[in-house]
């Protein structure tokens, strides 16, 4: 009985004004417990079959395969890139406006579902098809070209950047980032404020260390959109032309320059991790049911009672995991790692070691991106189409498709299932191949590479069973 | 040869898992009607807080609200206008599976989940 009522309270304290995810939900169901079975079984399976195939091919030394497609010329190409560039900056300016003037309501304001949708979410995949887009469609970068017109000194800034700097803005503004994202609670206005402050931020940051240098290591969607664009098939090469190949290839020979670059991609895996895990009923558990009855005694009453004034604790309890949580992958990373060089007593560093095999964890990073949010795209960032028609959410209807331009895609929960697994498998493969080729670049024999990647097949089986585990857990109420 | 071998192996291992892990259907063969009673009392909700159906269910809610409100289903677009102190019917065939938030406008509450599950 007693049960019962907590249960009852603890759904009543559920019901709470909307907070969760910064904008939409994502609407998938829990993966059935037999396909995450099935997704580790077979993410071991074929660890086994690259690796048996590594244990006569040379591909380590073999560079990746390409197709050049051209390099597009003449005015219409000209023309193209600037109606681009013109649409990319005006929509931003549009949508920091809509935030400031329009509508509050997040689902009929254009600028919530632009942002955190089609451009948060949508850059991200963009990225993964067409590598370099951002470089040329960057809104800051096309603003601050202009104005470097005019102001020299945004070219090359007014100080050398920092070597110790490295990518650690681009770190904390991606912590800031998802923080907001998680827990930021944010309206149009609001939104329109952080993006006013960011345009402000990424201004002052090349102002400084000047336009080339900011946008390589100091600005948050430049850094990830180019890690995510080295995955992508469809690519520039040095001379300009369109190149298409394999995906992932991009990644062949890749090294993080700098910890802060790792752990910048840490961040990527976990902070998607998180927030899966903080969805489900696991989590929401593990605090306010007290099953380890660690704060009953403390409070002197059961958690779920004192639930008004213990949330901004939980609250701060949970940005304190999302902040430690690449801390964690990085441990794990390390461990695994330093079991591999102990296994082929190599000679090299640590430091080179993570170097060398860090970018072999971005498509591990991708996929779980993918497989958590990729409905957001088709139910909600469709909409956009209809929001265009009534940016401000002033019941206006200038293309005539303000309300059938809303109707969501919602493609079938079995398709998702299969897709978020069979994806998973991808990513997992292909992390293991790029850490295998990676191996056969650094270790002096194929016996020492095979041997090393050991620990490291163990490391990619731990974190796609993980994310696999996460999208089969019951999501809380 | 190995090149088409390794591939096949693959194949041949993951089919053969699908076939041997994938359990057999337990969702009803027949849709059914789903009737769920919700009510919002002094700002409160009081109902389940997960309403679960399959795949080509009929579901009904049947509102009662203190206030003046209008309720959300998500991603179905329906929505259901609350007069203060009335009961309102929703009634609809869950078409689309998946997990559907159910939202207060009025009161900004979001207050549980419809979710639909394929039936397969």
């Amino acid at each position: 009985m007693k049960r019962t009522t907590l249960t009852g309270f603890i759904g009543a304290l559920l019901a709470t004004p909307v907070e969760a995810h910064s904008f939409g939900q994502p609407y998938q169901l829990p993966m059935p417990y037999w396909m995450y079975i099935y997704g580790a079984m077979a993410a071991l399976a074929l660890s086994f079959v690259v690796l048996a195939f590594f244990l006569r091919e040379d591909t380590g030394d073999r560079q990746a395969r390409r197709l050049v497609l051209g390099k597009p010329n003449g005015p219409v190409a000209t023309w193209l890139h600037r109606g681009l560039q013109s649409v990319m900056v005006g929509s931003f300016a549009l949508a920091i406006i809509a935030g400031l003037i329009g509508n509050q309501d997040s689902y009929r304001n254009i600028n919530m579902t632009y942002f955190w949708i089609v451009f948060a979410l949508g850059g991200c995949y963009l990225s993964a098809l067409v590598g370099c887009w951002y470089e040329t469609l960057n809104p800051w970068r096309i603003v601050a070209e202009l104005l470097s017109r005019h102001c020299t000194t945004l070219r090359e800034g007014r100080f050398r950047y920092p070597e110790t700097l490295a990518y650690w803005p681009a770190l904390a503004q991606y912590l800031v980032f998802i923080i907001i994202e998680l827990f930021g609670d944010t309206r149009p206005f609001s939104l329109s404020l952080i993006l006013l402050c960011y345009t402000a931020l990424t201004l002052t940051g090349v102002y400084l260390f000047g336009i080339q240098r900011w946008f390589y290591s100091g600005d948050l969607f430049a850094v990830l959109f180019r890690l995510i664009g080295r995955m992508a098939p469809l690519q520039r090469d040095e001379q300009q032309r369109w190149v298409l190949q394999w995906p992932f290839a991009g990644l062949l020979g890749q090294r993080a320059d700098h910890p802060s670059l790792l752990l910048f991609i840490l961040f990527m895996l976990s902070s998607t991790a998180f927030d899966g895990l903080r969805e489900t009923q696991l989590w929401f558990g593990h605090f306010w049911k007290d099953p380890l009855q660690i704060l009953t005694p403390l409070l002197g009453e059961h958690p779920i009672y004192a639930y008004p004034y213990l949330r901004p604790w939980f609250v701060a309890y949970e940005i304190f995991c999302l902040l430690i949580s690449p801390l964690l992958y990085l441990g794990v990373f390390l461990l695994f790692l330093w079991l591999g060089k102990l296994i082929t007593r190599s000679s090299l560093s640590m430091t080179t070691l993570t170097a060398q095999f860090s970018y072999s964890l971005l498509p591990i990073a991708l996929v779980y991106h993918i497989t958590h949010y990729y409905t957001l795209l088709l139910n909600q960032g469709v909409k956009i189409r209809g929001l265009i028609s009534d940016p401000f959410g002033w019941s206006w209807n200038i293309f005539g498709n303000a309300i059938t331009g809303r109707l969501p895609i919602i493609p079938d929960m079995g398709f998702v299932w299969d897709s978020q697994v069979w994806l998973i498998l991808i990513g997992h493969v292909a992390s293991v191949w790029l850490a295998h080729a990676e191996a056969l670049r650094c270790f002096n024999s194929r016996k020492q590479a095979t041997l090393s990647q050991f620990p490291m097949l163990a490391l990619m089986i731990l974190f796609t069973g993980f994310g696999l585990w996460i999208l089969a857990q019951p999501l809380k109420g | 040869m190995r090149k088409f071998l390794l591939p096949a192996v693959a194949v041949a291992v993951l089919a053969g898992l699908w076939w041997w892990l994938k359990p057999v259907s337990g969702a009803p063969t027949e849709p059914q009607t789903r009737h769920y009673r919700l009510s919002f009392v002094d700002g409160q909700y009081q109902g389940p807080e997960t309403l679960t159906a399959y795949q080509g269910d009929t579901v009904q809610f049947d509102v009662f609200s203190d206030q003046d409100d209008a309720m959300h289903v998500h991603g179905y677009e329906k929505h259901l206008v609350l007069p203060s102190g009335a009961t309102a019917a929703l009634r609809f065939t869950a078409e689309n599976s998946g997990r559907f938030m159910l939202e207060l406008h009025g009161s900004d509450l979001q207050f549980g989940a419809l979710e639909v599950y394929p039936r397969r």
